[in-house]
Formats: C-alpha cells, sequence, structure tokens
C-alpha cells in the first residue's frame, strides 16, 4: 500500500494510490461564529445543481444544527464510533511536535478511516457505512426552528424535545471537503472518481460510474450521494464552471462557488491554494488569504482531520461550545484558533473583513494601515483596533476589494425604509 | 392559490423544529448577548450603533436579550468590550 503525506496529521499514512498533486487546489473558510443558518447556501446550491427528478433528497450543500444535527443523520457520531471500535482509546493526538517543520497541530497516534480498514483485513479503502433512507431524510432535524400552527404566534407545535443539556448549539456548514486524499476516490471499484490536477475538485464520471455505492459508503463527511433515477452516484462538483471563470459576469476569471457568493451572513471564503507538487502540502503564500487564515494565523481548522483525508474545508470554531466537543471535531489546534479569533493580530482582523467581499476569487491580499481607533477587551485580553484597509486581487492582479474594518455605515432615507 | 403548499408532518423532507424542553436561564442569555456584542465589535461597530441594534425589534436574537436584561445590562456589556482611545 503506498504512503502519503498528510500534514494535517503531521505524519505519512496509507492510501491506495501514490502521491499525486493538483497545481492548485480548491479551499473553503468558514466562519462558524457568524453562521445564522439562514440556508441562503443550501438554497443556491439545490436550485443550481439537485432540482430534478431523483435529485429530491440530495443536499449536496447542507447546514445542520449541532450537536444533535446530521445530515444524513448522525453521520459524524457514526463514523467517530466506527473508528473508536477499531482502535479502543487510541484516537489521540500528541500536540508535542505541533509546529515542528511538517507539522501544523501535532501528530495524530490514531487510526484514519484508511488504517483503520486496512487493520479490519476486508476489501473496504476506507472504514464506512450505508445511510439508510431514513437517515438521509429531513436534513435540517434538530434546527432551531419553531414549527407550530400558522399565524398562531409563540404557539409552538409537535417539535422534538432534546435530552436536557447546557443551552449550546452551533451551525455547522457543509459541503464536499474535495479532500486531498479522498476516500470516495480510493473506494470506487471503478475507478469513476477523479481529483482535476488544475484545482483539486473532486469530480465523478457519469459515464463510468455504474452506481455501486462504495464511494456513498466510504466518503466519512457522506457527500457523494446516490440517484436512483440515473443509477449512478452524484456530489458536489465544486461549481467548476465558475472556478474555471467560464460565467460570463467575471470575463474568464475564477469565481466563487454558488453557496459561497450568496452567503448573506458574510461567513464564507473560498479560493485556489497553489500546492507543492513534492509534499501535497500548501505553497508559502502568506498573502494568499485562505493561506494566511490556515497556515499562517491558524484561526481556521478541518473539520475531523483524524478522518485522514486532508479535507479542504476549514472552519473557525464557535467559542461559546465546550472545547472537549471542538477537540473531537476540529482536531488540538482549538485553543489557538479562538484565542486568535478573540483578540485577533492586525492582519487578521483585516482579512476577516474580506469574507464576501465579491464573487471573483481572491488570490492576493495586501493591508493599508490606518490609525488606532479603540481598544478592545474580549474574554479578558484587551487588545488595539486599527482602522486598518486591507485590499483583495484576483487572479491578474486586478484590485477587486477594498474594505476598511471599521464599516462604512449608510442610513436608508425614511421614505424608502427597504430601497437599495 | 398560493404557491406554497401547507405542511404536511407525513412529508420527510419537512422541517423539523426543536422546542428545548426547558427555559434558557439568565446566564445563557448574557453569555449570547456578550457574544453578541463582541462579534460586531470584531466588525468595526461603534458603540452606538450596537446599542441602537440591539434596541431594534427587527434584530430578533438580540432585541429578546434586550428585553430581558434591560438596557443598562447591554450598556455594561458594550462598555466592558469597547475602551475609548485616550487622547
Amino acid at each position: 500500500m503506498p504512503s502519503v503525506y498528510n500534514w494535517q496529521l503531521g505524519r505519512d499514512m496509507t492510501y491506495r494510490f501514490d502521491p499525486a498533486y493538483p497545481k492548485r487546489q480548491f479551499a473553503f473558510v468558514f466562519n462558524i461564529n457568524r453562521c445564522l443558518a439562514c440556508q441562503t447556501c443550501t438554497m443556491a446550491c439545490k436550485s443550481t445543481w439537485t432540482f430534478s427528478e431523483g435529485q429530491e433528497y440530495m443536499w449536496w450543500n447542507n447546514v445542520e444544527t449541532k450537536p444533535y444535527g446530521g445530515y444524513p443523520q448522525g453521520w459524524d457520531v457514526k463514523l467517530l464510533s466506527l473508528l473508536e471500535q477499531a482502535n479502543p482509546g487510541g484516537q489521540v493526538w500528541d500536540t508535542r511536535r505541533a509546529g515542528k517543520p511538517g507539522t501544523v497541530y501535532g501528530e495524530f497516534m490514531g487510526k484514519t478511516v484508511f488504517e483503520a480498514a486496512a487493520g479490519a483485513g476486508g476489501k473496504d479503502q476506507a472504514i464506512g457505512y450505508l445511510p439508510t433512507d431514513e437517515e438521509w431524510r429531513s436534513p435540517n432535524i434538530h434546527e432551531d426552528t419553531a414549527k407550530g400552527p400558522k399565524g398562531v404566534p409563540g404557539a409552538y407545535g409537535k417539535g422534538t424535545s432534546l435530552p436536557e443539556h447546557n443551552t449550546w448549539f452551533f451551525y455547522l456548514q457543509r459541503l464536499c471537503n474535495h479532500c486531498s486524499y479522498p476516500a470516495c476516490l480510493a473506494a470506487c471499484p471503478r475507478n469513476a472518481i477523479y481529483k482535476r490536477p488544475e484545482d483539486g475538485i473532486v469530480l465523478i464520471d457519469q459515464a463510468r460510474c455504474r452506481g455501486y455505492r462504495k464511494c456513498v459508503e466510504q466518503c466519512p463527511y457522506k457527500k457523494p450521494m446516490y440517484r436512483a433515477t440515473t443509477r449512478v452516484s452524484e456530489k458536489c462538483i465544486g461549481c467548476y464552471p465558475r472556478v474555471e471563470g467560464t460565467d460570463p459576469l467575471t470575463e474568464g476569471l475564477p469565481m466563487e462557488t454558488r453557496c459561497m457568493a450568496v452567503c448573506p451572513g458574510k461567513i464564507r471564503m473560498q479560493g485556489l491554494v497553489q500546492v507543492d507538487p513534492e509534499t501535497g502540502d500548501w505553497k508559502h503564500d502568506p498573502q494568499n488569504p485562505l493561506y494566511y487564515l490556515v497556515k499562517e494565523a491558524k484561526v481556521a481548522l478541518p473539520l475531523y482531520p483524524q478522518f485522514g483525508t486532508q479535507p479542504n474545508g476549514y472552519y473557525i470554531p464557535p467559542r461559546w461550545v465546550p472545547r472537549e466537543f471542538l477537540e473531537q471535531m476540529f482536531g488540538p489546534g482549538v485553543d489557538h484558533a479562538i484565542e486568535q479569533y478573540l483578540a485577533p493580530p492586525r492582519e487578521l482582523l483585516a482579512v476577516l473583513q474580506l469574507f464576501r467581499a465579491t464573487q471573483r476569487i481572491i488570490f492576493r491580499f495586501e493591508i493599508e494601515e490606518g490609525p488606532k481607533v479603540r481598544n478592545v477587551v474580549i474574554g479578558g485580553k484587551r487588545w488595539s483596533m486599527y482602522d486598518d484597509t486591507v485590499v483583495g486581487f484576483d487572479s491578474q492582479g486586478n484590485e477587486v476589494a477594498r474594505l476598511p474594518v471599521i464599516e462604512p455605515f449608510y442610513v436608508r432615507p425614511k421614505k424608502y425604509p427597504n430601497g437599495i | 392559490m398560493s404557491p406554497m403548499k401547507d405542511a404536511d408532518a407525513e412529508d420527510p423532507l419537512e422541517i423539523v423544529g426543536v422546542v428545548l424542553d426547558r427555559p434558557m436561564d439568565a446566564d445563557a442569555i448574557d453569555d449570547m448577548a456578550r457574544t453578541f456584542v463582541e462579534e460586531y465589535v470584531l466588525l468595526g461597530w461603534s458603540p452606538e450603533r450596537i446599542l441602537a441594534m440591539f434596541r431594534r425589534p427587527y434584530y430578533g436574537g438580540a432585541h429578546d436579550a434586550y428585553e430581558r436584561l434591560g438596557e443598562p445590562r447591554i450598556r455594561a456589556l458594550i462598555e466592558q468590550t469597547i475602551e475609548p482611545v485616550e487622547g
């Protein structure tokens, strides 16, 4: 079995194929702290890609309410249980090497989905399961959306009662992570799944696929889905025509996906990062906003890195959630990420303003320094806020975004309160 | 006829809401209000603008906290988070 380097785990791991890396990698950062679960992303994706017969249950992008929600229901709890069964008590991190060359969060000492499958001695490439039809239903189950009789304020009908717990929850935004070591790709007996060399987007060849559903079974994030009307599987395509720049709106330049571009809460940023052809790690590029957030500020963390697929979706964790829960979900970088977010370095505060500033993919940013405007105290830490201006540039070096830290404030005239 | 159909409990894709089976405690509301304040501070909002947001009923979550905790508490949370620059 070939060995590949997984920088999120800080070590080599086994994978079905020899190392082969794209020139650039599709990646994204979500700020969980600011998501309100409006599901605009979900609907933008649905109305673009999965509105046809046989796709009714498919939500390539979904937002689920943690800790109880999930689409498919219980997907992550089931995966964590399978891994725990395969390696009881061994799914732990050694954080002593965190930050040393080749590592970011330390070294994962447990088993990935690939290693757990190899240990089980079966034919599968990754440990997994096939969700039932029932589990694919109710995609926003346990969302805090009150359900009651029409026109009767405050009268909530039959909802779902949760076990008693401290009142915390958060929204988890999910789509295909276009992993560097996709389990779906490794699982396919037809080699119908491939990773594009130009942008790392993972696609299912609809002509080669015969609907064996091995990808559905072995993707730990449960993002490939089977379509009964065509008898093949489908998944998020990373809106590749937009990423390629074939949409006329951007005149041939790379553009963010539908789910990213519609976010009213400005919690999403998506782009392309450069990949080292030798190691598969991201090339040093600190002026790329995604590189800066993930590798420099380390404020954004991968989702369940211990699965071992090296996912390319990153999350700024919610600061109000118990840390043990977050560490299981995002790895050992949680404390540092939240610390950074609540007392952000000057550069980070400015880069956070770039989220949803433009539909064009931002490849580089610069910061123009401004005056000190106030002192801020969050979580007992005092820091100074500067009204710096962040400038974003597209793939051609054209300026496409310019925003100050102190947001401009416009008051609509009373005559037109909802006017633009 | 409305383009939207009435909710059907038998529809597997129907929204399933959650009713918390106990009232939210005051500490949780205070934590929530503090989080609102901190997030808007990070966005560069001024103290006046943040207070105005809490006062407006259009901002459901923030205004609910405002009504439960009272304006003095919201003001205190803002003052604890933002300090003016001297000089």
